[in-house]
């Protein structure tokens, strides 16, 4: 009777070790930004262990686990884990061939599924670096040496800087939350480029006063700005800027043009 | 042997009932899971619909092994990820 009960609770306290190991993984890849790299593996391992740790059913109102049976719960738990490795195979290869992992170009906010040219560049010494460096031998001024260096810097992160807008419904500061993905993917970048800082400028179509779409040109700044600050990003290295019914991208005769003239563009600067 | 047969066939009643239930819940699961596939919820937001797949999967392992609830659970679970996936297709949005 004791060897039935000591084996009983050896099985159990296996399973339970095993369950709590599986989700210390699970939060490890989490932390390499498993959700966007392998998120088909995440979310089948994912079910895998919740099944593991009892389902939740509701019986005539009360709340009630369900667990399944031991070989279920092998079964499941082995399955977890070859999906678990598998989002790990993912997480650290690289897809697009540039040199980088994928969690990596992630944290930097680069798309991990296409090559990342701007870094290429910035590595090879390009026609642009080379004709700089014959004027610098020419003119060795240090004013135009900081010109030409700040030159290459706004060339490497050029792709954040001329996508980076986000537009706003008629009359409202709320971010669409079609551009969280891409506000997050600007965070991080900002996160990991700590050198960096950026300008908001926020902007309105023609409708309404001058005054009024001042304001609200501001405030669309400040919702973008709340909401980087709130995704970990200082607020010291954010400048907002309300611009109002100025710098039109169209002109304002339709509804689409006006919708794109109402927007806030980020500008990425070095830090002194 | 009257009592007998009446308890047999409450017994079968109460079967038909319960396994009548997790087929329904089954059969919503694969319903939900096919229009988060129509809606191209397993592009868009592959991570849910992986997990509802998964959980259907689960639901019929279970209840073809006679554990009901475990298959009504799972069931239940891979409707609400599959509708996750439908409105993250739709909006675009994150979770």
């Amino acid at each position: 009777m004791k060897k039935i009960i000591a084996s009983t609770l050896a099985v159990f306290s296996v399973s339970f070790a095993s369950v709590t190991q599986l989700e210390k993984e699970l939060h490890k890849l989490y932390s390499f930004h498993a959700l966007e790299c392998a998120p088909k593996e995440i979310g089948k391992a994912e079910a895998y262990i919740e099944t593991l740790k009892g389902l939740k059913i509701d019986e005539d109102g009360e709340p009630k686990v369900v667990k399944v049976s031991k070989i279920d719960s092998l079964i499941y738990e082995n399955k977890a884990k070859i999906y678990l490795s598998k989002a790990e195979k993912k997480i650290f290869s690289d897809v697009d061939n540039d040199g980088k992992p994928c969690y990596k170009e992630v944290e930097e906010g680069t798309n991990p599924y296409i090559p990342d040219k701007t870094e290429l560049i910035s590595q090879k010494p390009s026609k642009t670096t080379a004709s700089v460096e014959k004027i610098q031998g020419q003119n060795p001024e240090k004013k135009n040496q900081s010109k030409y260096t700040k030159q290459e810097e706004t060339h490497r992160f050029k792709p954040l800087k001329t996508h980076a807008r986000i537009h706003f419904e008629f009359d409202s500061a709320k971010i669409k939350k079609e551009y969280l993905p891409y506000l997050n993917v600007i965070s991080r970048y900002l996160k990991t480029h700590k050198k960096l800082k950026v300008k908001i400028v926020g902007y309105t179509d023609n409708i309404g006063s001058k005054s009024y779409n001042d304001k609200l040109a501001l405030k669309r700044a400040k919702a973008v700005r709340d909401y980087l600050i709130k995704m970990g990003v200082s607020p010291g290295r954010i400048e907002i800027v309300g611009k109002g019914k100025t710098d039109y991208l169209f002109d304002n005769k339709t509804p689409l043009n006006r919708f794109t003239n109402r927007r806030a563009e980020f500008f990425v600067m070095e830090t002194k | 042997m009257k009592k007998l047969i009446m308890g047999f066939l409450i017994l079968l009643f109460s079967l038909s009932v319960n396994a009548q239930t997790v087929t329904e819940l089954l059969d919503e699961a694969q319903n939900s899971i096919k229009m988060a596939f129509e809606a191209h919820g397993n592009l868009k937001s592959p991570y849910e619909y992986s997990k509802a797949v998964t959980y259907y999967e689960i639901a019929k392992e279970e209840t073809s092994k006679m554990n009901v609830d475990a298959g009504k659970a799972a069931a239940l679970q891979s409707i609400e990820w599959a509708l996750r996936a439908i409105s993250n297709a739709y909006t675009g949005g994150e979770k």
